[in-house]
């Protein structure tokens, strides 16, 4: 029997316009049904009209036209709204916003004790779910103490709690680090193996790959549905929808391009690490041991004389200094910057980058140590700050949310103006930054309010580059975007660095953009810079960085796994180089 | 105002930690009232005795108690000189062009205890009670009002939502003041004005996204089945133990002796 179907749904939001409103069409006619105990992946670029299909099932939004039954009954049928939201819990994108209580428990309490539950039957049923998430021990906790996993997970607890049987989730790990997205994951997985119907919103083509069947959606209509084997075979539907394939089945593709696996659809590395060490053995392949993984590392850096851009002099941060609360978070920190650098920075949340980047732009001053802008020591006085605040152009994470001014222009202004820049130089410098992120000149003069959030960021980064740095730390600035507006994202920043000299320091938790763009790596953890290299060599270490609590590219994983399987290859970063490199060592061996 | 934690909950267990939250309220009500009747300045030291044994019994460190007057000692400091040479009676001292009176002197001190007093007071009902039991307790010792129509239930929410909410926005605030420095502005060190008009680029944004937040909160009640209507059950429902017995005879005997010292002049 269908838990979720929907008939013809067609649904259009008004939007404002200079004052005036237009409806813009979201969903087109969608027919949908989703079983009882279905593990559905709802996948699609931003703007496809995904989350407002999944608003739908839990009477958020009801349709213009068509309907949507759960269980059987109606959501426009008034006295089957409450029935309906017991039935179907839904968790949405941003953790902060949908947790009410001040405790984990008083949260997941919430839904309870809206309904009346008496006492006992919530303390006992709170506990149940708080251990179905495993949170158990967390329960006191306040939310602010939380990861953005963890309130996640307490958010799924308070649907459990109400003995829902379907799990709506809206976008939810498009906020999160890797380890988080990780045990969420699981969490699904776990829950769905109970019975529950998990219905999973996403644009990340490697969580869908989880799912036992996946529907594309494109412009407020499903364009391809099947299970993750038939919709990854056909790369070119994914990219059609704005979709990329996840990295695991783009390797397998490749190695059975180089006659080396059978073309077989893969989603999970160990059957592809399988199905290479089986193919070896058919081939009588000989096992070495040793794995040449170490040998060349031990190559001595030669002094680098270039002029560095920035550099950092055993510097050192605390924080609350002579307080109760006083932290070290840096400790020596040694770091040369140069012009026309691709510099990644990574490390596991809490290690410091943050504070990092802070000292680098001189939004903090650092309690030892030196700062060099040019080779020349930059002393703590005030113009000098402002000197590098000018030179280390800053974007934080979902820059989007500092925009405040009337339209775009005058927001891209606001910063060249605060530095000193005459009004026309700053008109000027901005013009240009604007139409280098890809903001058309009839934009210019509206609210930034009214774009997308896509063209929100550009313009954020507009902002900061119109000030004229030599240096642009960006901080995840493809958070949350989907995978087209991220290769967009990319590119710009690779134009910048190479049509305009800007040097770029890119932080994030996304391994494979780090193993695909970066030529450099920095790794932070525990207070010090354990690495800096290049991120072939930084990514060999993959156990190191596993302590670390830091991840490698899945292909660099596939790659540690075939050594441990005796299949003596080395350890690279990029898909094509992966696959050439297993190609070539069996060529070499057979 | 990067540092905002006088008054959040400091979570351990005592004693006082495990009152009825009304019997810790009407205890706050008292003493806040009793440092309204004292006048004798001598006798807000037993006061004071009384605040200190409590933070005791409460397990809450001393640094704690000492944080709530750091954060209003300018204020105090302020109080206390305006009093002082701003109160007209018997000169007892004469500094350059300030007139300090036995009246005013007499009169600063009263109002800077007062202030003091009842700021440590009201810090130790938030460092032993949390949010929602303070929520819970103002719904229950309130409910007699919602038969007048005062919407208890939804303002009882209300308080909790702000509590949760109130680091929410200071994380924010500070990220913002952050990425709003990284594009030049300054937030300390220059003039009055340009700092208000700094503020700005603050303002906008975080109501922005305030309102941004509490559409998207007030969607995830709507899901979790808030309807606001009628009486919840509650996963902890208040109840009076032994304790609280103890507590409302200790407060009634409290409150009882202040205004009966004060009837008899004492204080």
């Amino acid at each position: 029997m269908e838990m979720i179907k929907t008939e013809n749904v067609s649904y259009s939001y008004d939007v404002w316009i200079k004052d005036v409103k237009h409806k813009r069409e979201a969903l087109h006619g969608i027919n949908l049904d989703i079983h009882k105990g279905e593990f559905v992946a709802i996948l699609g670029a931003n703007g496809s009209g995904k989350s407002t299909l999944a608003k739908h099932f839990n009477v958020l939004l009801q349709p213009d036209e068509g309907r949507v039954l759960v269980n059987g009954r109606s959501t426009e049928d008034k006295d089957a709204v409450w029935e309906i939201r017991s039935t179907v819990g839904m968790v949405f994108q941003n953790p902060d916003n949908q947790i009410i209580g001040s405790s984990v428990e008083e949260d997941v309490a919430f839904g309870l004790e809206n309904r009346k539950v008496p006492s006992c039957e919530i303390r006992s049923k709170v506990a149940d779910s708080l251990k179905a998430v495993g949170l158990f021990t967390n329960r006191k906790f306040s939310p602010s103490k939380l990861s953005g996993g963890q309130k996640q997970r307490v958010a799924i607890a308070g649907i459990i709690a109400l003995d829902s049987n379907c799990i709506v989730l809206d976008e939810p790990t498009s906020m999160l680090d890797p380890l988080s997205r990780k045990e969420l994951m699981d969490v699904l997985v776990k829950l769905h193996r109970q019975g529950r119907t998990i219905v999973l919103i996403t644009h990340h083509t490697d969580e869908a790959a989880l799912a036992e069947r996946i529907v594309i959606m494109n412009n407020g209509n499903v364009t391809a549905e099947g299970t993750p084997e038939e919709i990854f075979n056909k790369p070119s539907v994914l990219y059609d929808n704005g979709l990329d394939i996840p990295q695991i089945t783009e390797l397998g593709r490749a190695l059975s391009k180089r006659g080396i696996l059978r073309g077989k659809c893969y989603l999970k590395s160990d059957e592809l690490v399988a199905d290479v060490l089986g193919s070896t053995k058919d081939r009588r392949f000989n096992i070495m041991g040793e794995a040449g993984c170490n040998a060349e590392d031990t190559e001595c850096d030669a002094e680098d004389d270039r002029d560095s851009l920035l550099e950092l002099r055993k510097v050192s941060f605390t924080y609350g200094k002579r307080t109760i609360n006083e932290k070290k978070v840096l400790e020596d920190i040694e770091v040369k910057l140069y012009p026309g650098e691709f510099t990644g920075l990574i490390g596991s949340s809490g290690a410091g980058k943050t504070t990092l980047i802070k000292l680098m732009n001189g939004l903090l001053k650092p309690d030892s140590g030196k700062l060099l802008l040019h080779n020349e020591v930059l002393e703590n006085k005030k113009h000098r700050l402002s000197l590098l605040r000018s030179k280390v152009g800053l974007v934080f994470q979902y820059p989007e949310h500092q925009l405040f001014c009337k339209t775009v222009l005058e927001d891209v202004v606001f910063g060249p103006k605060h530095i000193g820049m005459t009004s026309e130089d700053a008109e000027e410098s901005a013009r240009k930054c604007l139409q280098l992120v890809g903001i058309d000149e009839k934009y210019f003069d509206i609210s930034p309010f009214d774009l997308s959030g896509g063209q929100m960021r550009r313009v954020a980064i507009a902002g900061v580059l119109a000030m004229k740095p030599e240096l642009l730390i960006l901080d995840e600035p493809a958070a949350g975007l989907d995978p087209k507006s991220k290769d967009q994202m990319f590119s710009l920043l690779e134009s910048l660095r190479k049509e305009n000299g800007v040097s770029i320091l890119l932080v994030s938790h996304d391994m494979e953009d780090i193993a695909k763009y970066t030529d450099r790596v920095l790794v932070l953890h525990d207070k010090k810079l354990v690495a800096d290299d290049t991120p072939e060599k930084v990514f060999k270490h993959v156990e190191m960085l596993h302590t670390f609590g830091l991840d490698v590219p899945v292909v660099t994983n596939v790659l540690s796994k075939l050594q441990e399987g005796g299949f003596p290859v080395k350890r690279m970063i990029t898909v094509d180089a992966a696959a050439d490199e297993v190609y070539q060592v069996f060529q070499e061996r057979s | 105002m990067r540092d905002m934690t006088i008054g959040q909950y400091y979570p351990v267990e005592s004693q006082i930690h495990s009152l009825d939250p009304r019997t810790k309220m009407l205890g706050t009500l008292c003493f806040i009232i009793a440092t309204f009747l004292i006048k004798n300045p001598l006798a807000y030291l037993p006061l004071l005795g009384i605040i200190l044994i409590l933070y005791g019994v409460s397990k809450v460190p001393f640094s704690y108690f000492l944080k709530g007057l750091k954060a209003i000692i300018v204020l105090l400091l302020i109080t206390f000189f305006f009093r002082l040479i701003a109160t007209p009676g018997i000169t007892i001292l004469h500094v350059w062009i300030f007139n300090i009176t036995a009246e005013g002197l007499l009169k600063a001190i009263r109002l800077t205890s007062r202030i003091a007093l009842m700021i440590i007071g009201a810090s130790l009902l938030g460092y032993t009670t949390t949010p929602k039991m303070m929520a819970d307790g103002l719904e229950k010792a309130l409910r007699p009002l919602q038969k007048i129509g005062i919407p208890i239930n939804d303002i009882s929410v209300m308080v909790m939502i702000t509590f949760r909410f109130i680091p929410v926005l200071l994380e924010e605030a500070n990220n913002l003041m952050d990425a709003q420095a990284a594009r030049g502005v300054e937030f300390e060190d220059c003039s009055a004005l340009k700092k208000m008009k700094n503020i700005l680029a603050l303002l906008v944004p975080l109501f922005l996204s305030s309102v941004n937040r509490s559409a998207e909160l007030a969607m995830a009640m709507e899901a979790r089945g808030y309807s606001g209507e009628g009486e919840n059950t509650k996963m902890f429902p208040l109840e009076y133990s032994g304790k609280d017995k103890v507590g409302y005879i200790l407060e009634l005997f409290f409150i009882l002796s202040i205004v009966g010292l004060r009837i008899i002049g004492r204080v």
